[in-house]
């Protein structure tokens, strides 16, 4: 597969598997499945995805924008976040790291499938 | 070392050349006039001057230099508020500690603390090293109904003090007695009243905190379960079997929509089921997509809050009723509309509406509706509510259910 790259950050496993074939259905090549902050930072020095799908809750000391405000910083990457409740304390931090857009849990996957395609079609994904 | 005095300075340098507390008066008429002071400055002085006041006037009636009024707090030590650090400049304490456990009392002013007995001095006593000398002093303690509950004392006058002046400060200490009590007492409550203030403060927040974990966990399972919907729908060869599988992802995901707009209330409490009636036609207008494009929504929404009890069935009967309008409403790409309606009406009863200007009835159509699991669910779930159910298919579907805001 050639699609552009996507690393998918979520702490529950079978979301992130379905989340996975859903993205791959759509033509994207999932470069990494991670559950934690640490682990994203850490697979996008390796993978260097072209977009992060970021679960705002995670497990460990790291939450999910934390995580994206260091691959933005040190690799010049975006995220899409994930969110079971996105309330306005959240929806304030996640505004500081210019996402590609904020979903609420359980997906609508149309509603992915098209802010995706617009961010990697205007070339967004290359500017940051 | 220089010392920097703080801010209850009560040492009286030029008390000499002050004039003798009205000399013409008697003694007794002098005694109610001190009184009468101290009881002015206890009813209009805040706490943090008043100590400071009452020792001014008691050094001032007793010509001494120095002096101290201190009361014990709960857990038995003495505080003195209105102590300057010239008096004690040699603290064990930092700078700020005016407050002496018992087991540290020493001294004279400790014998009278412990003994509760007044006691007079004319001779240097022992103090402690930095200690302002101390050359003449008279230490009373405060009693309340046998109770110690502070201290009250003078030092360094120039000439002895006597019985005159011990008889002086006893009466003062016993008129002091009472409404020190009270002042303490209310003190006490006060503390207690903010100490549960803030316990309360506490267990609501605790309460918050697990409410927003339990509705996070509610909601992250339904994401699980609604994964597992589709990973198991990957599978199905059939349309019928994948159908049914979607209308139950359906109905999960009106349900996890009601405990999204729950959270979105911050106290938990109440749904705005206006809001979440809007979201939930949208979401649905969204999911099908290919009938959407020919059928406009209407909303007409009132603005209402109900129960997450409440909310639920109304989501579900919502997601039912548009689902089957989008579906078997316009046949063949008919074009048309949709109205979702929540109306507050004038008997207090809630009406919820979903009508369209598609197809009429299942006879009339050969079409399926106004049959179905979906509609019988929505005469459950109208039931549940304690609600009446109206359904008319004339022209199109017209579907009302009227339910009591508040069920049971």
């Amino acid at each position: 597969m050639t699609g552009p790259k996507i690393l998918v950050v979520e702490d529950e496993f079978i979301v992130a598997f379905e989340l996975k074939g859903a993205l791959e259905g759509m033509g994207y090549t999932v470069c990494g499945m991670v559950s934690s902050g640490e682990d994203a930072i850490e697979c996008a020095e390796r993978e260097r995805p072209d977009c992060v799908l970021m679960d705002v809750s995670l497990r460990g000391e790291m939450d999910g924008i934390e995580a994206a405000r260091h691959i933005r910083g040190r690799f010049g990457t975006r995220s899409a976040f994930l969110s079971g409740f996105p309330v306005e304390e959240m929806m304030r931090r996640v505004a500081d790291v210019r996402p590609i857009g904020i979903f609420v849990k359980p997906l609508e996957y149309g509603e992915l499938e098209q802010t995706l395609g617009t961010f990697f079609l205007s070339g967004a994904s290359e500017i940051d | 070392m220089r010392r920097r005095p703080s801010k209850g300075v009560v040492l009286k340098p030029e008390i000499n050349v002050r004039k003798k507390a009205n000399p013409e008066l008697s003694g007794s008429d002098r005694e109610l006039a001190i009184h009468n002071r101290i009881a002015d400055v206890f009813l209009t002085v805040g706490d943090e001057e008043m100590y400071e006041k009452v020792l001014d006037i008691v050094l001032e009636a007793l010509e001494s230099r120095h002096g101290v009024f201190g009361y014990i707090d709960p857990e038995g030590s003495l505080v003195c508020p209105s102590m300057t650090r010239e008096i004690f400049a040699q603290c064990r304490m930092s700078e700020a500690d005016t407050v002496f456990p018992a087991d540290s009392w020493s001294g004279i002013w400790g014998e009278s603390l412990t003994t509760k007995r007044t006691i007079l001095s004319n001779s240097s006593g022992k103090v402690p090293e930095g200690h302002i000398p101390i050359t003449r002093c008279v230490f009373v303690p405060i009693v309340d109904r046998e109770e110690l509950i502070g201290l009250l004392a003078v030092a360094n006058r120039d000439t002895d003090y006597g019985d005159a002046d011990r008889n002086l400060m006893e009466a003062i200490a016993g008129r002091i007695g009472p409404i020190l009590h009270a002042r303490l007492a209310r003190d006490i409550k006060e503390q207690e009243r903010q100490s549960t203030e803030a316990a309360l403060h506490r267990v609501l927040g605790e309460k918050d905190a697990l409410l927003k974990e339990v509705h996070h966990r509610v909601k992250n399972n339904m994401a699980v379960i609604l994964s597992m919907i589709g990973l198991q729908s990957e599978g199905f060869v059939h349309q019928e079997t994948a159908d049914g599988m979607n209308k139950i992802a359906g109905r999960i995901r009106a349900m996890a929509l009601a405990h999204d707009q729950l959270y979105q209330s911050k106290d938990f409490q109440r749904v705005d089921l206006g809001a979440y009636a809007q979201r939930l036609s949208d979401a649905l207008f969204q999911t099908c997509s290919q009938q959407a494009g020919m059928v406009a929504l209407e909303t007409r929404i009132s603005d209402a809050a109900v129960t997450i009890d409440v909310a639920i069935p109304c989501g579900l009967i919502l997601n039912e009723l548009i689902s089957n309008s989008l579906e078997h409403g316009f046949p063949g790409e008919k074009k048309g509309e949709i109205v979702v309606a929540l109306e507050i009406c004038e008997d207090g009863l809630y009406e919820l509406a979903v009508m369209d200007n598609g197809v009429g009835s299942t006879l009339d159509a050969g079409g399926d509706r106004g049959v179905g699991l979906g509609l019988h669910l929505v005469e459950l779930l109208a039931k549940q509510l304690g609600g009446e159910l109206e359904m008319r298919w004339d022209h199109g579907a017209d579907v009302r259910v009227r339910f009591p805001p508040e069920n049971q």
